[in-house]
């Protein structure tokens, strides 16, 4: 799955129109990114990458481009 | 030890108790804002919880529950072999709550009690104790009752809690039937023992300081409330718990299809619904009480049952139940159950008020 694909799974999984996010925006600034969010993160993480995102990863995530490296 | 099987014992009989005390979730709006709630309310799927009165503890919701069950099928307490009272709410520090019940019951001395200290896996943990107890010993019935005030350990002001956690007690009776067999998976990871705790009051750090400190969560608590990791615990539920009943089902060599209802610990709706869509179960086999009772703790598998087939009669119910939460602890595990024994939820405002020792008196 390239960046772009990832960013459009991302975008889905809280809800934002599509082209809303850039590798560069920063989380804190979306209303949409709260616990719910974090959660549909984490679900979505499981589903489509097999990967799960601890606590302290989700933490950690300041802009999307994070939130990219952490479903390499 | 993971899987256990035991032959010949059954449920016979299930009861619920809440305090009746019913406590809608609008009614926190002035303290977290119509934003908080609503947004609770969507994740959670809890609409009101039923809240122990100051006076009423776990050891008095779960003699409700039993007292129903030993009353409505009128058994001969001098039969019952065994009482484990499942708690993390103790009325005492000492002695163990189950001895209390036993006095309070009116149970023989020809009877073991002992506490077990589990919160959400605790149904099936204690249920599967007293199978081992029932296959190994002589007694013709034995008790396992449960019950939880959780909602006395969680700070008013903490939004993430204050209004999820309901209180209950539960009463199940086990018999003796020859063709009854149970396959329990009993899991736990003690690695992460913080991801659900209440810090003090324990004997590790028993008289701390009770000011509260700005958390990391940004929420203000003392050493003595309940706190959750909730990512770390909404992990561990979408993605442990799933593995574990997947394993089950392998283990067993059973499919979904072999079972009438899926008896899940009632977490939060958004938990039970990725539950219900990785394991890929009929909606309507997963039945919720949440959304009336809150998150019951170990209780919550009980008092669903007793919530979806208390009014039933007479169908034989293939129950796969799954404990999941605080220690961690996790288990699943196979009843069939008639639906004749399991009764309706009972209200009660009733508390053992000479239990509480004065000065003086003693």
């Amino acid at each position: 799955m390239d960046t772009q694909e990832k960013i459009a799974l991302i975008e889905d999984t809280l809800d934002l129109d599509e082209g809303t996010l850039t590798p560069e925006t920063v989380l804190a600034e979306i209303d949409e990114y709260d616990s719910m969010a974090k959660l549909s993160l984490i679900v979505m993480a499981d589903d489509e990458f097999d990967i799960t995102l601890t606590s302290d990863v989700i933490k950690g995530f300041v802009t999307v481009d994070d939130i990219l490296k952490a479903l390499d | 030890m993971a899987f256990s099987s035991i032959h010949g014992v059954r449920i016979k009989a299930l009861a619920a108790a809440v305090p009746d005390n019913q406590i809608q979730v609008e009614e926190f709006v002035p303290t977290f804002g119509e934003e908080v709630v609503s947004r609770f309310v969507k994740s959670t799927g809890i609409q009101s919880i039923y809240r122990a009165l100051p006076e009423q503890t776990a050891g008095d919701l779960a003699y409700a529950a039993a007292e129903q069950l030993l009353e409505s099928l009128a058994i001969d307490r001098a039969s019952i072999g065994f009482l484990i009272f499942v708690t993390q709410s103790p009325d005492y520090r000492r002695p163990a709550t189950a001895c209390v019940l036993q006095k309070r019951l009116g149970l023989s001395m020809d009877c073991a009690v002992f506490d077990v200290g589990l919160g959400c896996s605790g149904f099936i943990y204690g249920v599967q104790t007293a199978m081992t107890l029932m296959a190994s010993g002589d007694a013709p019935y034995g008790l396992v009752l449960l019950g939880e005030t959780a909602s006395k350990l969680a700070n008013p002001q903490d939004r993430s809690i204050a209004m999820m956690y309901g209180d209950a007690g539960a009463a199940v009776l086990l018999e003796r039937a020859e063709d009854a067999h149970t396959t329990a998976l009993l899991q736990s990871d003690g690695q992460r023992f913080t991801s659900i705790i209440a810090p003090a009051g324990g004997f590790r750090d028993m008289n701390p300081d009770a000011a509260s400190f700005v958390c990391q969560d940004g929420i203000e608590r003392t050493l003595y409330d309940i706190r959750m990791e909730g990512t770390e615990v909404f992990t561990f539920s979408i993605t442990d718990v799933p593995r574990a009943l997947e394993r089950y089902l392998e283990h067993t060599k059973t499919t979904v299809a072999d079972y009438d209802v899926f008896a899940f610990h009632q977490a939060n709706q958004f938990i039970l619904r990725q539950l219900t869509r990785k394991l890929k179960l009929p909606r309507e086999a997963v039945p919720l009480s949440l959304d009336r009772y809150g998150n019951t703790g170990g209780i919550s598998i009980p008092l669903t049952l007793c919530d979806s087939y208390g009014q039933d009669h007479a169908s034989v119910v293939k129950v796969l139940a799954c404990g999941f939460g605080i220690g961690l602890s996790w288990g699943i595990a196979n009843y069939e159950i008639v639906t004749d024994g399991i009764l309706p939820i009972t209200y009660t405002s009733e508390a053992y008020v000479e239990g509480r020792l004065k000065p003086g008196e003693y």
